[in-house]
């Protein structure tokens, strides 16, 4: 009788509670994914931009005769380019993009022969 | 002893009143509610990230298809208000140019699709430059080119 009693009691206020932290616990891992998935596309967008910037930077660069290094800002990233000799012939040309605190997003580097000038 | 015991077991177990159902009722549909509204919601905002994530990466291949075909190309000359960009590759006289959403390579009289969600897409020559302006929705990027800069 009093097995019987216990069994039809319903459900107590811990099973309800366990329940109900089950269910917060769920809906947590959702919006930690969610935030997730928001880090990754601000995060393909950023690098993205700064890929074209870098990649129209570099093409700016390999078109001038006397490339030199400089920093500038373009929107809200931070370009810089610098030139140095490798050997007689070469110039190895850099690409970085930052964020506006300085922190690098991306680089790019390529070779360029240097134009000796006729006497 | 045992009548008291008896009947103490018949109150307990004589079931809940209405409004007790009513309120339990209304209270688990509102949490049943509020945790599939959170579920869908996760659903479309994964969708929306996939699909953007998508349209990212399309729009990286266009860039990519459509500076070669620069850095390879020659002869480049630009047509429809800016929005057909042909040129020669090898022997081939090839194009580019957006329709329905999709970016197009048109190549010995069939075009082929090599970007998907391609809304829009400008080209234009100035100073030695080719840039290409393409439009996926509401985005747009632009790149330019030194047209034939390995024949240089």
């Amino acid at each position: 009788m009093i097995r019987h009693r216990e069994r039809d009691s319903g459900a107590t206020l811990i099973g309800v509670i366990i329940a109900l932290n089950f269910l917060a616990v769920l809906i947590g891992l959702v919006l930690w994914e969610s935030g997730a998935l928001s880090v990754l596309r601000d995060s393909g967008e950023l690098k993205m931009r700064a890929l074209l910037l870098a990649v129209n930077a570099m093409e700016l660069l390999k078109t001038e005769k006397n490339p030199s290094s400089s920093l500038r800002r373009e929107g809200d990233f931070l370009i810089q380019q610098s030139v140095e000799e490798l050997g007689s012939s070469f110039l190895l040309l850099r690409v970085s993009v930052m964020k506006g605190d300085g922190q690098e997003i991306l680089s790019l580097r390529t070779l360029k022969k240097q134009r000796v000038s006729s006497p | 002893m045992v009548r008291k015991f008896s009947h103490s077991g018949l109150s307990r177990s004589r079931g809940f009143l209405l409004l007790e159902v009513l309120i339990s009722f209304v209270v688990g549909m509102l949490v049943i509610c509020g945790v599939l509204s959170v579920f869908v919601w996760y659903a479309k905002f994964f969708l929306r990230t996939m699909r953007y994530l998508e349209q990212k990466e399309q729009a990286l291949c266009a860039f990519h298809f459509a500076f070669h075909l620069a850095r390879y190309g020659k002869d480049i000359t630009i047509t429809l208000n800016g929005r057909r960009l042909n040129l020669s590759l090898r022997n081939n006289r090839v194009a580019l140019y957006p329709l329905n959403n999709s970016l197009l390579f048109a190549h010995k009289g069939t075009a082929n699709p090599i970007a998907e969600g391609c809304t829009d897409a400008l080209f234009s020559l100035s100073q030695g430059f080719l840039t290409l302006n393409f439009s996926f929705g509401e985005d747009g990027y632009a790149l330019q080119v030194v047209p034939g800069y390995f024949r240089q």
